[in-house]
């Protein structure tokens, strides 16, 4: 099999997985206007293909399809960069809405997979490539609080704050800073699997319905940046504080 | 005169002996019944943690697996049952630890106990709704002792016999989860 070629870049990479649409894309696009070589990876060549048409700042993007369990796949993309700066983990499914008990094992561990295997294989590939300090931002989900709706979903997005917890606590003298962020309800494709009457508590609880994407990219900006790298271990709620009243963790 | 309640128990362990420990002190002190027959007043789960300390990049795909996939999905399955054999007027009380609150290499461990709080909490407003409660001892077995054993049971009884306690994280460290942890590690 022919090697890639190796990819140069002086700009800061970020790689950011599942940037084909929705709050990964606008993570993507977010991230290039702060001057940084974005490595944007979905599962969709579509979507990334797409994404590459219509990015103002394409010569600071490279795409690549990617599925974020495969181990040697996520190696054998990053091999063809330099030191990494940044990583968000953005990647997940919703998997299927159901109660516990009622759904197969083979598709709770779909969830589990692309949820959490998929953060643990690219955030292990992207230490190693961050010999001088970085950043790694996990999107998590409001729904860590409590997520009695989509239990199965929800519980691999409290894994995710118990996982940002630990790495950020291993890796703190190595500076490198883990994060996570824990989006509301987004304007998304996502929203179109949700009934009526669930989009219409959404549009009753958000000041001007469902949030744009650009909120969760303005989020991830943030802790990447230099002063935002002094934040440690935090699950930062963007949810317009639909959240409010639930107890924390 | 005050007629002391018996509450019937059921155990559903990992062989770690800590639920059963836990479920030996409900029945000699506390006057539980454990039992087979259902349906129960209270049903005790230990079904996650395990203690293997691994740097999070040496940990290995298999060691993720075995530290918390394997025993997430063993979890939901086994409170989804649980949920069916306790009362309408029961309770399910889950023995997790304090590793969602972070530990250097403990990575999957603190995972694992992450899912554990969110469906712990979730339980409580699923339809039907019934009360779910967590006792997290420290991920540490050192930092374990034989008083936490009888904290918990006290605990035990009191979730058993409450109708408004739920959805709790309820900390059997000796206040060590208000403290700053971990900064000297590296």
């Amino acid at each position: 099999m022919k090697t890639p070629e190796p990819v140069a870049s002086r700009a800061p990479l970020a790689l950011v997985t599942g940037a084909g649409r929705g709050i990964g894309r606008a993570i993507a696009e977010g991230l290039m206007e702060d001057g940084r070589h974005v490595i944007a990876t979905d599962r969709d060549a579509d979507a990334l293909d797409d994404l590459a048409r219509s990015s103002p700042g394409s010569a600071l993007l490279s795409t690549g399809v990617l599925d974020v369990t495969d181990r040697a796949a996520v190696a054998a993309l990053l091999d063809r960069y330099g030191a990494l700066d940044l990583l968000v983990n953005n990647a997940g499914i919703p998997g299927r809405r159901c109660a516990i008990g009622t759904i197969s094992e083979s598709e709770f561990r779909e969830v589990l997979r692309v949820n959490m295997l998929g953060i643990f294989i690219a955030s292990q590939e992207a230490l190693r490539r961050m010999e001088k300090g970085g950043a790694i931002i996990n999107i998590a989900s409001a729904s860590y609080l409590v997520s009695p709706n989509v239990p199965h979903y929800g519980m691999t997005k409290g894994a995710v704050v118990g996982l940002t917890r630990s790495m950020a606590m291993e890796f703190r003298r190595r500076g490198i800073s883990v994060n996570a962020i824990g989006p509301g309800a987004i304007d998304t494709a996502m929203q179109a699997t949700l009934s009526d009457e669930h989009r219409a508590r959404l549009a009753r609880a958000y000041s001007d319905g469902p949030l744009p994407p650009d909120v969760i990219a303005a989020a991830v900006r943030h802790l990447a940046s230099v002063e935002g790298r002094r934040t440690r271990g935090q699950i930062l709620l963007v949810d317009e504080g639909t959240s409010l009243g639930v107890d924390l963790w | 005169m005050v007629s002391l309640r018996s509450f019937s128990l059921k155990v559903i362990g990992n062989g770690s002996g800590t639920a059963e420990a836990i479920a030996g002190r409900l029945t000699d002190v506390h006057g539980f019944i454990e039992t087979d027959q259902g349906p129960f007043d209270l049903v005790l789960i230990d079904v996650v943690d395990e203690e293997e300390d691994i740097p999070f990049p040496e940990l290995s795909d298999e060691d993720f697996e075995r530290l918390y996939l394997a025993p997430t999905v063993r979890l939901e399955n086994v409170v989804a049952m649980a949920r069916t054999l306790a009362k309408p007027s029961g309770s399910l009380l889950l023995v997790g630890t304090d590793a969602f609150l972070g530990k250097p290499e403990s990575a999957p461990q603190a995972a694992a106990a992450g899912s554990m709080v969110i469906l712990g909490r979730s339980v409580g407003r699923m339809a039907p709704p019934v009360r779910c409660n967590i006792i997290l001892f420290p991920i540490e077995s050192g930092r374990r002792s034989p008083a936490m054993l009888d904290d918990s049971a006290r605990l035990a009884s009191a979730v058993a016999g409450s109708e408004t306690l739920c959805g709790l994280r309820l900390f059997l460290d000796g206040a060590a989860h208000l403290t700053s942890r971990h900064v000297e590690y590296g």
